[in-house]
């Protein structure tokens, strides 16, 4: 192993990326200049985040936690923050594309960066899975009330859920629709985006005052049904709702004066989102009784059918969700294509990963491949399965991000004073490994004998494959 | 070698008959004035009272349009006019092409487009897949200087079979006007996805591996003209923020032709296949030659 970072020692699995490489061969000359406000950055996280996990995950987490879901909300809101934080410093000093799968390559080294890559795949490929699945819900939610069909139970439920279905046919016709979008080069613009953060606020805002005025005290007791343990427990789904909010850190370099816009922009993204969850949460809890919540598919609609006795406001709450799970799944699906773009491009990945199509100019292979991957785990797989190994891959990329900020200070001193700096030296950093470590021992063990399994079929193909291919290998272009 | 051109309205701006005179100059071919208006019951049955005075307004636009031509094309040279009666306007130019066996089209631009753009219109679009030789188009208010030839052409090259086939157009065009070749590659930086949860530069990414691929292709290209018999072939690539901003990035002059193939599609793919060729046509800022798969027949 080498001692100094700086080094790149080709034979090591710690071989490391140089960062002056990647930024050759990631920006060009055609790098804009944008200045972008402290407001701005904020609702790029609130956009990014908002709409992952909240529509469905109340079903999922409330028979855990009871209303102890409420300091779930809180504490997964305090770690995600911590670890924001260490992803900006991080993303300020290795301004790339590629997440934390690009950031460990230039400072872990090549098996870590890999490892992070196949975590990755959980965060972003599966994710875009589970919010099929939960736009399922509201689909059917919503032509059941708009029009009065029902799609069958057969078709409507994966093969591995409690009450089996065939296939979750509506979700793979979502993954479907997103990979059209994507093979034809269809990108989210900024603008879109914004009206995709009004939609969202819009419709929980009409949850939120509709279920107060059906608000119960009664619901909330006993607070904490399952003690501390459940609120632990309802963790990794909880951590799926903030899954998104590390866009505020990639965007970081844009932004004016970050070592004073990025913490704030940073805590108040997250403070907002929590802000409005717990509000959705209050409201749902108040609304209805704890043994209501087991099993309901499309929650928050199902809830508001319930308190008002007509199907209005439960039709509008449907549409606003599908039409912004739809670009959440489109965004989660794209971020999963780049990654694995990224991993093409470093001979990680066989080269269909990386080939850009001539006709459309997008990496269609790797689209199709993505898609089809994501659209299988979205036909059989039930949603609760997916928030768990979902919930373990970000937090392996939040750790692995973290320990990052520690690495770079201590390897790369001629970094100093570039970009944003934590506060504190190692406190936050080491405060967000901690806190993402306890979150993790909440995951249940078959969801761990899964991971360890995906991990070995990584480890695997790193030896088969990518170690010998990798563009730090010796022999192969590029390397420092 | 003879070129059709489309032109009928005397009120139109002069692209169309601007490009004939250049091809005229660097080609020394046949022009041939197409304007096809719409039949009449004169062309259908004996005359008839009803149809008079709109039959007398079409043979005032035709006969305008004829005077026009003549008055911009005849200083250098005699051109043919012909009236073509067709309810369609891309069917009439076809049977045009095909009765005066022409070698090129040439169309002007769509009216509503922007000065300086090219926007293919309702005829342009539907030739573009369907014609039967290649089609010669410009920007909207496209002036050439007097005496103006086409001195070196560019092909837009991306290594697909259609490109490939005009790469031997624009070899066989070179051979005959005696120019170079170029073999040039876009490549547009696509829009930044928000939220940018994988950051601003995702795309940056993207277009790097296809200007590396494109490096790939230009070998082959290069190869390929020189078989062709072209020996003077450069290289460009050309990359920029959107479509836009890749082909203002190359530094064209006055007398650059750009050729670009086409490939033919029904109707149902032209509208969901989305198709490089339309875009590379919207912004290019030089004549265009595009060239619909199997259209072009032309060597010396």
């Amino acid at each position: 192993m080498s001692s100094s970072g700086l080094r790149v020692t080709s034979s090591s699995v710690l071989r490391r990326k140089s960062i002056a490489a990647m930024l050759g061969t990631g920006a060009g000359e055609t790098k804009l200049e944008r200045t972008m406000s402290m407001f701005s950055l904020m609702m790029i996280g609130v956009g990014a985040t908002i709409g992952t996990g909240i529509f469905f995950v109340m079903a999922v987490t409330v028979p855990e936690a009871g209303p102890g879901v409420l300091l779930t909300f809180l504490l997964v809101g305090l770690i995600v923050s911590l670890t924001a934080l260490c992803y900006a410093e991080v993303a300020s000093k290795i301004p790339v594309s590629g997440s934390a799968y690009a950031y460990s390559f230039a400072s872990l080294g090549e098996l870590p960066a890999y490892l992070v890559g196949w975590a990755l795949i959980l965060e972003y490929g599966v994710a875009g899975a589970a919010t099929s699945v939960g736009w399922g819900e509201y689909f059917d939610s919503f032509i059941s009330d708009a029009f009065g069909l029902e799609i069958p139970h057969a078709l409507n439920a994966g093969a591995l859920a409690d009450d089996p279905g065939i296939i979750n046919l509506p979700a793979v016709v979502l993954v479907g629709m997103c990979c059209l979008l994507l093979l034809r080069g269809a990108k989210e613009s900024a603008r879109a985006n914004a009206i995709m953060v009004m939609v969202k606020l819009g419709v929980l805002a009409m949850f939120i005052v509709i279920s107060l005025t059906a608000f119960n005290s009664d619901n909330l007791t006993p607070f904490l049904p399952f003690g501390f343990a459940g609120v632990g427990a309802a963790i990794p789904a909880i951590f799926f709702t903030y899954i998104g909010v590390d866009a505020v850190s990639t965007a970081g370099e844009e932004v004016k004066d970050p070592n004073r816009s990025l913490p704030i922009a940073i805590f108040g993204a997250v403070a907002l989102v929590t802000f409005f969850y717990f509000l959705v949460a209050v409201g749902a809890l108040g609304a209805q009784p704890l043994d209501r919540f087991e099993g309901q598919e499309a929650g928050l609609a199902a809830i508001l059918t319930d308190i008002t006795g007509v199907r209005f406001p439960a039709l509008v709450l449907a549409a606003g969700a599908v039409i912004s799970i739809f670009s959440v799944t489109l965004i989660t699906i794209y971020g999963q294509t780049r990654i694995l773009f990224a991993m093409g491009r470093d001979g990680m990945l066989p080269k269909m990963f990386k080939d850009v199509s001539p006709r459309t100019l997008s990496p269609d292979k790797n689209v199709l491949f993505t898609c089809a991957f994501i659209a299988v785990l979205a036909a059989v797989v039930p949603i609760d399965k997916l928030f768990d190994l979902v919930s373990i891959g970000t937090l392996a990329a939040f750790i692995v991000v973290s320990a990052t900020v520690l690495v770079l200070r201590r390897d790369r001193p001629e970094l100093k004073g570039r970009g944003f700096e934590l506060p504190f030296g190692p406190v936050i950093p080491v405060l967000s490994i901690l806190a993402c470590a306890w979150a993790a021992t909440n995951i249940a063990a078959v969801t761990w004998i899964a991971v360890g399994l995906w991990i070995l079929l990584a480890l695997a193909l790193y030896f088969l494959y990518a170690r010998s291919h990798s563009v730090l290998a010796p022999g192969n272009e590029a390397g420092s | 070698m003879k070129a059709v051109i489309a032109y009928r309205d005397a009120h139109d701006s002069p692209e169309a008959l601007e490009l004939g005179a250049i091809l005229r100059r660097t080609l020394g071919c046949d022009l041939a004035v197409v304007a096809v208006l719409p039949p009449t019951s004169r062309d259908t049955m004996e005359s008839r009272e009803p149809d008079a005075e709109f039959r007398a307004w079409l043979d005032q636009l035709a006969h305008d349009a004829e005077a026009a031509a003549r008055a911009f094309l005849d200083g250098e040279g005699p051109i043919e006019f012909l009236r073509v009666a067709s309810s369609s306007v891309a069917g009439g130019l076809v049977q045009a092409v095909e009765s005066t066996s022409a070698d090129v089209l040439v169309v002007g631009s769509a009216r509503e487009a922007v000065h300086g753009s090219l926007l293919a219109g309702s005829v342009a679009t539907r030739l573009l897949h369907s014609s039967p030789v290649p089609l010669l188009l410009a920007p909207r208010g496209y002036h050439a200087e007097p005496g103006q030839r086409f001195e070196s052409l560019t092909c837009a090259y991306a290594g697909t079979a259609r490109s490939r086939e005009a790469l031997a157009a624009t070899c066989d065009l070179a051979k005959l006007i005696g120019a170079p070749v170029w073999v040039g590659t876009f490549v547009p930086r696509a829009s930044t996805m928000y939220p940018p949860e994988v950051g601003f530069d995702a795309e940056d990414m993207v277009s790097a591996q296809w200007m590396e691929q494109a490096e790939e292709l230009h070998r082959g290209a290069v190869e390929f003209c020189r078989e062709r018999g072209v020996a003077d072939v450069r290289t460009f690539i050309a990359r920029g923020d959107g479509w836009a901003g890749a082909l203002r990035a190359v530094n064209w002059s006055d007398h650059d032709l750009m050729v670009m193939g086409s490939s033919r599609l029904g109707a149902v793919a032209r509208v969901f296949v989305g198709s490089t060729a339309t875009k590379i046509l919207r912004y290019t800022p030089v004549p265009i030659l595009v060239v619909p798969a199997g259209s072009h027949s032309w060597s010396e």
